[in-house]
């Protein structure tokens, strides 16, 4: 590191020699500062990948669960439970008439507010309307009260905020089932009118309709009316649910059957009667709907449980849809007894006879937690905003829990495998990130993604790999000293060129026009080549004085009219072409004959606009590897005879494969992670077809178009990192393993 | 491809009898032409898509002629023909014919500014001497007549109006363009110090001391000043008014082919030209005035007409920023990578990945960008020092600092790479000579090493350089946009504003070609954004080609000195 002084042993001459001091320090301080920061640039380079992999990991991080508070809740099982969206205040409904509200950040009871009407009765039954703090109670002389919950919350000046419950009643329903005890109720209320079916003790079951008409000044006209289903039902209630827009009914029998009403203010209408449980004798023990209207969630005795939803038959042949159980569980132990969809996802828990809980995720079928505590739990409802859950347990305790669960809709088998989403009538691969309503359900399955990224690759090394490796053959072997000082820094210009400006070229010029002369363009490729054979015969024939005045190596400059002219003519036949074998168009046949639609942004314009940007890449890696073989193996060959040609064929091509090989790799790095081509040149719709006219969307057009949308660390924020994360890793990988090869081939030729 | 030479060697024999073409296809000739016609197409192609470009490109602001046409019901149409194509279709079903796309301008009575005619629906066509065209600031250009100009005290419609509209054109541009400065810098300026009491405010609420009388007399004091300056914009906005309503008075009169009579302030009319009657002096006067403003003027009309001087300077101050991070950063790398490391395998194995890096998407360091740079440190910037802004974010979402950072991220590997060969290639003499002459190695690297390596340095900055300007992915996510309100250099303190939101060449092309409501009219402007994009990047790639190139002989004549 510093210089020694060697000089000799006179004191005087060496303190004269020996290097300052402050020299010394500099020195060392500079090696010390240079290796740190050299260290730290290149571990911060390399951090990139860690910073990547560790804003897409969470994803798949488990949910987590704790129990935060134990309410003490009101004697007697809890009929129903309920919080507010910022889990500070609870209400308990047991069998008293009265509703306790209590504070869940410290699970002191604020108050009991005393059902008045219900005095000296006892409540038997009781629903909530989904999404909503409405309620609907029974009693054993068959009268229902109806009322609800309202929370508020005040924002005070000093800061924070005050969270308040209170109740409100409503109607006090008259018996509409007769003087028989309610055993159960469903109840769904909206702008619209509401729905509430009754189900008594002795078979009765009825639903009352009210709907409620507003004209344009306001006052809504409303409607009320009960239906009497009693008779139409093959076998005894066991379960109800209603949707949360008060228009369908869902009824569980003790047969296992659940049937599916459509109900409205006028009439009520059987749409459909399914077999939900193994067999006849396994009653369904509990109902719910999910988010959205469209799922029905079942439970059955034997503790299966699932969830269903209308799915056009493809064997009926006709468009008719039919309940069919698209989502299955490992099922519970004991009968099913509770199940409480939330509110924001398509996440449930359930709850079985014996007290367990578990959470789970409809559209992944996966049951992410299991809590079994005592005493058993009977009723659950989820926070409204997903975060956290309570569970009132048998003889009255209510906890609450936090719920840690920021990506229930994510899992491997989402993101990789099909997925039977809800309006589908199969598992498909579906990226759909965001919709329109709140109800929507993101589909990131990264398989369309994946797929378009390779088919857009794929097409443009069909249209690269070609021209530029036998391009790099032809300069590196046979072209002119002269022309070749002009052919490398052009080909380094076309490397220089932005993406964004072929992306341009390609979408705004080529795809217009590309569109009327497609049979065209496809002669170009079987022409030029056949003219340029032609030309290399024709060249046979001219009389050696002309010929000897293109010294060989300079046949580039004699093509580039014979390519012009090959161009050129495959453009005139086009049209004749167009018209005798495509009955004079082509998209027309396209669509007629193979039932393909002809999109303008297609994988002709991506394979040209991305060939382009990939040719100079594997032309120059090419040539490098292609120059670099000995010069005297070649002269070896030219002078056993070999010609030329055949020197190139089988002496250099073979010696260069592997840096040959290594040019693709790179080329196919390039084009994997290009972006504004993609973005540009196609419609960027994530289908799945190999068809090369119509487009597609790659990883990295994907990330451009969804990021500037996305949440930070939402789930579609993760779900685009990892996408990062995985081109990261592919290109990583083929640069990686082509560096290495090369390296091989230089070592290779460094021992000849 | 390897087949084995020994299988194949009697068909290197050729036929000394055989024709002249039989030997040459023997012997191979036509597959090297084979190959030699894929070199050609591929030079070719490049030739095309530069020609492509500046042809479009310098094309564009050449005044075209105009063309009055009337079709077969009888509308007469002015306009400039902008290109022609075949009908496509069945023949059977009209396709087949000629048809061309016509600029009829004129938006704010038409609607539209393109229209397509079939050749066979065209009846007359002229070329009328007196048509005009006036580009407007808004709606686009008025292909029609000149009627009169109506100036305060006088109309004109006799003879030498044309010369008076020119002088009236001029003169109002002027009045405008006080009007405008007034504008700018005294409005601009009264809102920032309304802002920034309202900030101050804010600030002083949330150090939890409004209720102090302390805090209390501030707040009035800055609530006052607030007052004061907006009853200052009041008088300022009247003011403005009045001249407005001068400028106002000074009138033009057009008529359009079809007879539609308007009116228009003077200062609305950017120029005004009659294509058909006018020399090459004069339309080269008019190129040479569109050009300047293109590269001068802001953007009109949702960016297709105007300039792009915005999209010039942030591309130019991004590139700058870029620069100076990269450079220290990969010169710093590459000094301990090829001076101070150990080399062995685990520097290979850095070096490779470090190579590796330029291969990786630029997408994902736009990613990266958006996550560490912009919400990580940015939101920690945000919430330490500009608390009583949020949430509207400061640093805490794209801006001109993160797309800089971003980008010398992604060209650090260049810059490494370039600065690693040129390291390389300084010959082992030199340096030992130093060092035997008693030098210590820092003084070696920075006093000999390093300035024989500048030159190989500056190659890798260039390159850097070439690559960031040219590269929109990771910009369109870390804070490009379409239209940004104030440059992030001005001359309000702190001055460069590394937090602003910027334009980019790059991403104007995209945006302008591909999300603009009026992607006809945007082309002119497409392809000339373009051409000075490519010019950019390829004028810098030429630097770096040549610089390089003198390096190589440099060391080539000196490798055993």
């Amino acid at each position: 590191m510093n210089t020694p002084d060697r000089s000799g042993t006179d004191d005087r001459a060496r303190s004269h020699r020996s290097t300052a001091r402050s020299v010394l320090l500099i020195d060392k301080l500079a090696g010390m500062g240079i290796t740190g920061g050299g260290l730290a640039i290149i571990l911060a380079v390399l951090g990139i990948f860690v910073f990547v992999v560790v804003e897409a990991f969470p994803l798949f991080l488990p949910p987590e669960t704790t129990r935060e508070v134990r309410l003490e809740g009101a004697p007697g099982d809890p009929l129903l439970v309920g919080l507010n969206e910022y889990r500070e205040r609870a209400y308990v409904i047991g069998t008293a008439p009265e509703v306790r509200f209590f504070d869940l950040t410290d699970g002191r009871l604020l108050r009991t507010v005393p059902l008045d009407s219900l005095q000296g009765q006892r409540i038997i039954a009781a629903a909530r309307a989904p999404a909503r703090d409405r309620l609907a109670l029974g009693t054993p002389d068959g009268r229902i009260l109806l009322g609800r919950v309202v929370f508020d919350a005040t924002y005070p000046e000093e800061g924070g905020r005050i969270s308040t419950a209170r109740w409100e009643p409503g109607a006090l329903l008259d018996p509409i089932a007769g003087d028989s005890p309610i055993e159960r109720l469903a109840y769904a209320a909206s702008d619209e009118g509401s729905m509430l079916a009754v189900a008594s003790r002795d078979g009765g079951f009825f639903v009352r309709v009210e709907s409620i008409e507003r004209s344009l000044l306001g006052a809504g006209e409303r409607t009320i009316r009960r239906h009497d289903l009693s008779d139409r039902l093959p076998a005894s209630i066991t379960a109800i649910a209603v949707t949360s827009d008060a228009t369908r009914l869902f009824v569980g029998m003790a047969d296992g059957g659940v049937q599916v009403w459509e109900v409205d203010a006028e009439q009520a209408d059987l749409v459909e009667t399914f077999q939900a449980t193994e067999d006849h004798t396994t009653p369904v023990s509990a109902l719910a709907v999910a988010i959205g209207d469209n799922t029905v969630i079942i439970g059955a005795q034997d503790g299966s449980f699932g969830g269903w939803f209308p799915v056009e038959d493809p064997t009926a042949g006709t468009r008719v849809e039919s309940y069919h159980n698209v989502h299955r569980f490992e099922p519970h132990g004991a009968a099913i007894v509770e199940i409480a969809p939330s509110g924001r996802d398509r996440s449930f828990f359930t709850a079985d006879a014996d007290g367990e809980v578990r959470l789970h995720y409809l559209t992944t079928q996966k049951t992410l937690l299991t809590v079994d505590e005592e005493p058993p739990a009977r009723k659950l409802a989820f926070a409204p905003k997903a975060d956290g859950w309570l569970a009132g347990r048998a003889g009255g305790p209510v906890d609450s829990y936090a719920l840690e669960n920021p990506h229930p809709e994510v899992s491997l088998g989402v993101l990789f495998g099909k997925v039977w989403y809800e309006g589908y009538d199969e598992p498909q691969h579906v990226w759909q990130s965001t919709g329109m309503t709140d109800e929507f359900e993101g589909k990131f399955s990264l398989i369309p993604l994946l797929f378009g990224t390779i088919k857009g690759t794929l097409y443009a090394l069909l249209f690269a790999v070609p021209l530029a490796l036998l391009g790099a053959i032809y300069a590196s072997q046979f072209l002119h000293y002269r022309i070749r000082n002009v052919v490398k820094p052009s080909i380094e210009i076309m490397a220089a060129l932005p993406s964004v400006v072929l992306g341009l070229i390609a979408g705004l010029f080529l795809a217009p026009r590309l569109e009327h002369v497609v049979p065209g363009t496809i002669l170009i490729f079987l022409l030029t080549p056949i003219f340029a054979l032609a030309a290399a015969i024709a060249w046979k024939t001219v009389p050696i004085r002309i010929t000897s005045r293109f010294p060989a190596g300079t046949e580039v400059l004699l093509l580039v009219p014979v390519v012009l002219a090959g161009i050129w003519i495959s453009q005139l036949l086009g049209p004749v072409v167009e018209r005798l074998a495509f009955g004079g168009d082509f998209q027309h046949w396209l669509y007629d004959t193979t039932d393909q639609r002809y999109d303008q942004r297609n994988c002709i314009v991506v394979g040209f606009a991305m060939g382009f940007a990939v040719i100079p890449i594997i032309f120059t890696i090419c040539e490098d590897a292609l120059s670099a073989v000995p010069q005297h193996l070649i002269s070896g060959s030219v002078a056993c005879g070999a010609s030329r040609w055949q020197t190139a064929l089988h002496i250099v091509l073979p010696a260069a494969g592997s840096g040959i090989f290594s040019a693709i790799m790179i080329g196919f790095g390039r084009a994997v992670g290009e972006t504004m081509i993609v973005l540009m040149a196609t419609g960027n719709t994530p289908i799945m077809d190999w068809s090369i006219f119509n487009g597609m969307r790659t990883l990295s057009a994907n990330i451009a178009v969804e990021i500037p949308e996305a949440p930070h660390r939402g789930t579609l924020y993760r779900v685009l990192f990892l996408s990062g994360f995985l081109l990261f890793t592919m290109t990583f990988i083929l640069n990686g393993a082509a560096e290495w090869i090369r390296v091989r081939l230089r070592r290779k030729f460094g021992n000849y | 491809m390897a087949a084995h030479p020994r299988r194949k060697t009697p068909s290197l024999r050729v036929r000394r009898d055989a024709p002249v073409w039989v030997q040459a296809i023997r012997r191979g000739d036509p597959f090297v032409w084979l190959t030699g016609s894929a070199l050609t197409a591929s030079m070719l192609m490049i030739v095309g898509i530069l020609l492509l470009i500046i042809v479009n490109g310098m094309g564009s602001m050449w005044p075209k002629e105009l063309v009055r046409i009337e079709t077969d019901e009888g509308t007469p149409f002015l306009g400039q023909i902008e290109r022609r194509e075949t009908i496509p279709g069945y023949v059977e079903e009209g396709g087949g014919g000629e048809r061309f796309l016509m600029r009829i301008a004129n938006r704010d009575l038409y609607g539209i500014d393109f229209r397509w005619f079939d050749e066979s629906e065209v009846v007359a066509r002229e070329k009328p001497e007196d048509a005009l065209v006036a580009e407007r600031l808004e709606w686009g250009p008025f292909n029609g007549f000149l009627v009169e100009l109506r100036l305060p005290g006088e109309t004109i419609a006799a003879d030498g109006i044309w010369d008076r509209f020119q002088r009236e054109i001029d003169a109002a541009h002027d009045r405008y363009g006080r009007i405008e400065e007034v504008e700018e810098e005294e409005v601009g300026r009264i809102n920032e110090e309304i802002e920034s009491a309202r900030l101050a405010i804010r600030e002083i609420e949330l150090e939890g001391i409004a209720d102090t009388p302390e805090g209390r007399r501030r707040i009035a004091a800055l609530r006052e000043e607030v007052d004061r300056w907006t009853a200052e914009y009041e008088q300022l906005r009247e003011r403005l008014g009045e001249l407005r309503r001068a400028d106002e008075e000074y009138r033009v009169v057009l008529r359009s082919v079809r007879g539609e009579v308007r009116d228009y302030a003077i200062s609305h009319i950017v120029r005004a030209y009659r294509p058909n009657e006018m020399g090459i002096p004069g339309k080269v006067g008019i190129y040479l005035s569109r050009l300047w403003e293109f590269v001068s003027q802001d953007p009109r009309e949702s960016n297709t007409e105007g300039g792009i001087f915005p999209a010039i300077f942030g591309t130019v101050l991004m590139t700058l920023i870029m620069t100076i991070a990269v450079v220290p950063l990969g010169v710093l790398a590459a000094l301990y990578l090829r001076e101070y490391a150990k080399q062995g395998p685990i520097v290979s194995a850095v070096r490779i990945a470090v190579n590796n890096l330029a291969g990786v998407p630029s997408i994902v360091f736009g990613l990266f960008g958006l996550g560490f740079f912009a919400y990580l440190v940015g939101g920690a910037i945000d919430s330490t020092f500009y608390p009583e802004r949020l949430p509207s974010p400061t640093f805490g979402g794209g801006g001109l600092l993160w797309a800089s950072l971003t980008l010398a991220l992604l060209t650090v590997p260049v810059v490494i790479v370039a600065t690693e060969e040129a390291l390389a290639a300084v010959p082992t003499g030199i340096r030992e000579g130093s060092i035997a002459c008693g030098a210590s190695k820092f003084q070696t690297v920075t006093r000999i090493v390093l300035p024989s390596a500048a030159p190989g340095i500056m190659t890798g900055a260039i390159l850097a350089m070439a690559r960031g300007a040219g590269e929109v992915a990771p910009l369109m996510i870390t804070g490009v946009v379409k239209l940004a309100p104030e440059l992030p250099l001005d001359g309000t303190f702190p001055y460069l504003h590394l937090e602003r939101k910027f334009m980019h060449l790059g991403f104007h092309i995209y945006d302008v070609g591909f999300q603009s409501p009026n992607v006809e009219a945007a082309k002119p402007m497409v392809y000339a954004t373009t051409l000075l994009l490519i010019l950019i990047v390829v004028l810098l790639n030429l630097t770096a080609i040549i610089v390089r190139n003198k390096l190589r002989d440099k060391y080539k004549t000196g490798a055993f000195g």
